[in-house]
């Protein structure tokens, strides 16, 4: 059972913390459970902008990574055009793919008998677009200074950034979301 | 001129959050059950990042194997291990995470409700049978296909965990509840 030994001593730890932290965004969500269960399209989002949220957190990293190692970005990392691309393409796909959300969590809702209101999705479609700018901004500079850090001591900074960014991801969506809710509703 | 890069990204993102699209409308489906636990909001993002991160990492882990070249004579030996690691993590990390959604709920509503464990606990039981045999066979069958699992993987698991995830809690309430 060596295999098994090893995968539980270097991953359960870290799969308990992301966990936890997940949790604890769940806590800022327990907070407005009323509006959020009385207002549907903000129920069916939620999963959604987690999940949206860490995966570019993830994306971010492991390309960050990846140039890292090939030697494709260092201490001036704003002078990678490789990255500035990535990061510019996933700025523009983080704008579609909320307004896609935030559109789709409306038009279900419409289906179990929610009443369509515009502004309602306008409010919706700002609550999607806020949370995922400030978290690409907070994840950049996690993964580059975070990423740049655990480099020069010899480690690979996947192991570290892919599961604290999309705990970062799911934590940080989590209580911008409970306090947009909180405010616009 | 759209570059590969972003259509790679953006069909990815696209069927990622679709599946988590999904996920929220079983929930929505459920909101009377939501109502009467509210400590499921507590429960449930890290039930998610639970069933995503083990996904994601048994994946990573067979993915890599595959690239390096696996040994014959190990093969069967490290696939059981790999899987009986990501049973034994979930489990584990959903009985911590419902001892705290458990003692959550009793901070912020005032109220002791045991079956958030037992939901936690049951939740896990079932979505490993499902998805944890789903993705290890998916890694494999993508690779057979000359699919790099590197980059379908990541959206797959997220995705079958966030509606099997939610539709495996759900099904422990109706049992508890």
């Amino acid at each position: 059972m060596k295999v098994y030994n090893k995968i539980l001593k270097e991953s359960l730890k870290i799969v308990i913390i992301a966990s936890i932290l997940g949790s604890i965004g769940g806590i800022a969500a327990a907070s407005v459970y009323e509006k959020i269960v009385l207002i549907l399209p903000l129920l069916i989002l939620l999963p959604a902008l987690t999940n949206m949220i860490g995966s570019f957190g993830s994306i971010i990293s492991s390309h960050f990574t990846t140039e890292l190692f090939t030697g494709k970005v260092d201490e001036n990392w704003q002078e990678s055009k490789a990255f500035s691309k990535l990061y510019r393409n996933i700025a523009v796909i983080a704008v579609l793919i909320s307004i896609y959300v935030a559109v789709a969590a409306n038009i279900i809702s419409y289906f179990y008998g929610f009443s369509f209101d515009v502004i309602l999705l306008i409010k919706i479609i700002f609550i999607a677009l806020l949370a995922v700018s400030l978290l690409l901004v907070l994840m950049l500079f996690v993964s580059v200074f975070g990423g740049l850090m655990i480099f020069k001591r010899n480690e690979d900074p996947n192991n570290f950034l892919i599961p604290i960014n999309t705990a970062l991801g799911d934590l940080g969506g989590l209580v911008i979301f409970a306090i947009l809710v909180s405010i616009l509703f | 001129m759209i570059s590969e890069e972003f259509k790679e990204i953006f069909t990815a993102e696209f069927i990622s959050v679709t599946g988590a699209l999904l996920a929220g409308t079983l929930l929505a489906a459920q909101v009377d059950k939501l109502l009467l636990l509210p400590g499921l909001f507590v429960l449930i993002p890290g039930f998610l990042e639970m069933r995503g991160s083990v996904n994601d990492s048994l994946a990573a882990r067979l993915g890599e194997k595959l690239h390096i070249g696996m040994d014959k004579s190990n093969k069967h030996k490290f696939v059981i291990e790999n899987i009986l690691a990501a049973f034994t993590i979930s489990l584990v990390v959903a009985v911590i995470l419902g001892l705290f959604a458990y003692l959550a709920s009793y901070v912020l509503f005032g109220v002791l409700l045991p079956s958030l464990i037992y939901i936690a606990i049951l939740g896990a039981l079932i979505s490993n049978f499902i998805t944890i045999p789903l993705v290890a066979y998916a890694t494999f069958w993508f690779y057979k296909h000359k699919i790099d699992p590197d980059n379908v993987m990541g959206p797959f698991a997220t995705t079958t965990g966030d509606i099997i995830g939610v539709a495996s809690i759900l099904l422990a309430i109706i049992i508890f509840v």
